[in-house]
Formats: structure tokens, sequence, C-alpha cells
């Protein structure tokens, strides 16, 4: 072996040492994760920590199940319903908005494009305390209402939609035109057919953020039946903070629906998360 | 013909419709109402708010806690931003050749991304606990074990510890994939010139995606500005305030101690921060756009 293959050999070497490291470091915490999920609390706080689930048992997911009349599948009822719901709200509306900014002429269409992306810098904490003055006069504290409508005004939506509808071809929407569909039947039976792998793309991207979503539910929600998955297993830590083995549980079915998703869309996923990038 | 314009914009404006009522609900009317209440004094409870000028403003800038949290938002930042956007350069660069082997990788490290904060920081703290992986770690190579979340300062390297597993490796997809979509013909030609893999990516391949850099180094700047959910979750903002963040005051204020005006003051500083951000980020886009052109 000469000396340049030598180098070439190590190097590469070195390389996939690193990046396994790197994917060591991030799988290790998921593995733990599920071991501690199948022990007792008694056995996760003590030394040494345990790496293999020596006598572990599925009595913490049982728990975790059936606890207070079953509220975590309330919880996991809750995550569904908002985060599902929203989803479709702002691919509908984002779809919608953005062909109009598109492909459709009208005044003030580019004033009020730069006005919906100028926003988008705008960070949410700035609006959190107007946003909960005006939910809570309308009397939407602790209900689906509040968890689902503000995230509608996704202005990044409607930047992203407007990019993608500027692809579709202006002959299809004449064609489909002068074939006598009316201007909703071209957006509904054209535009949104063919924009399905994009709003796919804006679908787990928004999704995924509900449904990891903290913040708000926070602010709006107090009701034990009303809070979402993130909430609740904030709420079951006690104050001083000890990792149970029902925390365990509980965080690792909240995590197993989109990672179900996840396995069966990873492509799309990467590429999904990714165009948060534009987002700035 | 004048008449078939009006409906066809009538239309138009009937597409826009549906986003337009929530925007206009829940983005332009609260960001008005926030500038209002910053000049108001009341909490959640009042009907009405009494104009108290800029007493607001004066109170957060004085207020011990704000300077407390500025600083530590700063620490974090200064800290986090340099350490997770060299790691992610230096993963982009390992992973951008597409294997089968990176693509097993990149499926492990978006792993992080797809949990939630909370799930994130209970896996964290459980690493950190004080009889965790991490303390067996340090007791093995015979260093003395940290009880992380009680010291003023490794508080806040354990909330870095949490951002940077549960956002670091976002900003390698957003590397490599901007590595991906370069010239293949620079770094060829940088070969025949005799340069070696480390003068390829510093002359050659670095320069070249400076835009993703200047996006990346201020979307991560503004994620360690809004630092919240980590804080919440792993340290309450202990010990002795160490690891308060900037968004953590502003929901105690407003939502604990119910000081509306106060934390709308907090809010639009914040805000004036972060506009300040992203005036320097369209700074150095805009000098690379000007030497381009002079060329």
């Amino acid at each position: 072996m000469n000396r340049y293959k030598f180098k070439k050999y190590t190097f590469s070497f070195l390389k996939a040492a690193l990046l396994l490291l790197l994917a060591f470091i991030i799988l290790f915490p998921f593995w733990q994760l599920i071991v501690s999920s199948l022990l007792e609390t008694n056995a996760i706080i003590s030394y040494p920590p345990k790496f293999w689930p020596t006598g572990g048992s599925l009595d913490n997911y049982l728990y975790v199940l059936t606890m207070q009349n079953g509220v975590y599948m309330r919880w996991m009822l809750n995550s569904i319903v908002v985060s599902g719901v929203n989803t479709i709200l702002v691919l509908l509306a984002a779809s919608m908005a953005g062909y109009a900014f598109a492909k459709r002429t009208f005044p003030g269409s580019k004033f009020l494009f730069t006005l919906v992306v100028a926003t988008q810098i705008i960070p949410s904490v700035t609006t959190l305390i107007p946003l909960f003055l005006i939910v809570s006069k309308l009397g939407w504290v602790n209900s689906y209402k509040s968890l689902i409508f503000p995230g509608v005004a996704n202005a990044f939506g409607v930047y992203m939609m407007t990019q993608f509808m500027k692809d579709i071809p202006d002959a299809l929407i004449e064609a489909a035109t002068i074939d006598g569909c009316s201007q909703y039947g071209v957006f509904f039976k054209i535009v949104m057919p063919i924009t399905v792998p994009q709003l796919s793309l804006l679908a787990i991207f928004n999704f995924t953020s509900q449904w990891g979503s903290l913040t708000w539910p926070l602010i709006t929600v107090n009701e034990t039946t009303m809070k979402t998955l993130p909430l609740g297993i904030a709420s079951m830590k006690d104050l001083t903070g000890t990792l149970t083995g029902n925390i365990m549980a509980a965080s690792m079915i909240s995590f197993i629906p989109l990672l179900v998703a996840f396995i069966i869309a990873s492509d799309k996923f990467i590429e999904g998360m990714t165009l948060g990038a534009v987002k700035g | 013909m004048n008449k078939k314009k009006i409906k066809e914009y009538a239309i138009s404006y009937s597409f826009l419709l549906p986003f337009a009522i929530f925007f206009v609900t829940f983005t332009l009317i609260p960001i008005g109402y926030v500038v209002y209440l910053s000049f108001h004094d009341g909490n959640f409870l009042q009907t009405h708010f009494d104009w108290v000028g800029l007493k607001n403003f004066k109170d957060v800038f004085a207020s011990p806690d704000f300077q407390g949290a500025f600083k530590n938002t700063f620490i974090y930042m200064l800290i986090e931003v340099p350490v997770s956007q060299i790691l992610a350069i230096l993963f982009a660069l390992l992973i951008k050749k597409k294997t089968r082997f990176t693509h097993f990788c990149e499926i492990v490290y978006f792993l992080p991304m797809l949990i939630s904060m909370v799930v994130a920081s209970v896996l964290i703290s459980y690493i950190l606990s004080n009889n965790g992986p991490l303390s067996m770690l340090f007791k093995a190579v015979g260093l003395k074990p940290i009880s992380w979340l009680n010291g003023q300062f490794s508080a806040k390297i354990a909330v870095m510890i949490l951002e940077l597993w549960k956002g670091g490796t976002f900003f390698i997809f957003v590397y490599s994939s901007a590595m991906r979509s370069l010239p293949l013909d620079c770094m060829e030609s940088a070969r025949i010139d005799g340069a070696n893999a480390l003068q390829e990516t510093v002359y050659v391949v670095l320069p070249l995606i400076r835009n993703a850099i200047i996006l990346c180094v201020t979307m991560n700047t503004i994620w360690q500005f809004q630092i919240f959910e980590s804080v919440y979750m792993l340290t309450n903002g202990g010990p002795l305030g160490a690891t308060q963040t900037v968004i953590y005051e502003i929901y105690q204020y407003s939502f604990k101690y119910y000081r509306v005006g106060f934390g709308a003051a907090a809010s639009l500083i914040f805000l004036f921060v972060i506009l300040i951000i992203y005036g320097i980020e369209n700074l150095l886009l805009r000098e690379r756009e000007g030497k381009r052109r002079r060329k």
C-alpha cells in the first residue's frame, strides 16, 4: 500500500468514525428513553445507570394509559385534533392565498404580499400577550378554538405556496377556463391536485411543529382535559423534577405516531423540515 | 368590460379572504395591540388600561431580572451559535457525498427534529442527571461528576447542550443541501490546480456557501434569543435566575405576575433586537451582491 492510499484510507476511516460518533450521541438518549420507560422509578434514578431493561415491565405504559380515567388518551386525542385541524386549515388558507398572489391580478397584490412576508420576521412572542387578551375576550380559553385558530395565520405557508404556485404553467389554467371550468373549479379541480407534493411538505412541517408546541397551550389552557401531549407531559413533572418511569413512558408514546410517519416517508420529512431554512 | 374586471378582482379577493380573516385577527390586530399595551398599565382582569407613557420601557431597562435575562441570552448566543455552526459545517462536509451510509446518518440526525422540546428535555435531563450516564462517563475517566442543574454556569451549559442536541443537526441539513447544489466544475478545477481537501474546503466551498452561512447564523442567533421551552422544562430559570432568558421573563411577568404593560414593553424591546439582527443579516447579504456587481 503506498502512502497516498494509506492517507486516503485513514481519512475515510476518521470520517466514518466521526459520523458514527454523532449518530451514537443522537441515538443513545433515545435508547435510554426506551430502557427507562420499562423500568421502575427507583431503578432509573439510582446509580449506576441501566443500559438494558433487566427486570423491566410494561407497568409504566399501563399506568400512563389508564391514569386519571384515561386522561392521557384525551391528551393524545387533543393533540391529534388540534394539529390535524390546524394543518388542514393552514393548507386551505395558504394555498388559496398563494394562488391569488401567484396567478391572479388584483389591485394591492404586491403591497399585501409584502405585508404578509414582512410579518414573518416578527417573533411569535411579540404578539403573545395581545393574542391571549383577544382569545380570552372571545371566550376561547380552554377550548380547541384557541389552540387551533391563531396558528392558521401562517405567513410562511402563504409565502411558500405562492412560490410553488408560480411554477404552475398559465396555459393549464387558461385551458381549463376555456373548457368552461369556473374560477373556483380551476383551483379545486386543477391547481389543488397538482400541488399535492408541495402541500404534503407544508403539512409535514406544520403538523410536526404543532404536535410539539408547548408555549401557546401553556398560556391558553389550564384545564387538565384540554391539555395537549407536550403540556400534559410537562405537567406530569413534580416540583422536584424527578424523572419517573411514567414520564418516560408518556414521552415515548407521544413520540410513536410521528416516528411511524417518519419511517414511512423519511425523505418527505427531511425535505419538508428543511424548508424551514427559507423561513429565516 | 369594466364590470367583468371588477368581478375578476372580487374573485381574487375571495381567494385571499380565508387567510385574511385569520391574518388580521391573529397577526395585525395583536401587533397594534401590543404597541397600545406597552404604553398602558393594567392586568388581564381589568377592562381598561391606564396610560403611563414610557414608564413600562423604563421599568424593563431598570429591572435586574431583565438585565440578567439579556445577559444570559447573550451568553447562550455567544457560545452556542459558533459551536453549533462549526460542527454543522464540519458534519455537512462529511455527509455531503450521497452514499447508503450517509443516508443512514441523515435519517438518524433527523430524529431530534421530530420530537418536541418537552420530550427532548426529558431525554437530556436523564442523560445529565446526577446518577445518569454522563456522571458514569466522568467517573470512568477519573473526573468529578458535575451536578449540572445546580451550578450557575453548568446549568447554562445544560440548557445549551439541550438546545444543541435538539436543534443543531438541522443546520447539517441546510449546509449539506447548499453544498450539494454547488457546481461541480469549481471543485474540479481547484483539484486540477493541486488543491488538497482542506484548501478546497476553505478557498472554494466555504466562500460559495457564504449566503447559507449568513442565513444559518442569523437563524441560530434568533433561535437562541427565543429560548423558552428548554429553560421552562429543564431549569425553570434557576438556579437563582442563572438560566433565565428574555422570553422566560416576558412569560413570568405577563402570565405569572400579570404585569401586562410591562410584558408588552419587553416584547417590543425584544422585537427591536430581532430587527437589528435581521438588519445585520441584510447588510451582509447585500455587501456580497455589491461585490459581485463591481466585478
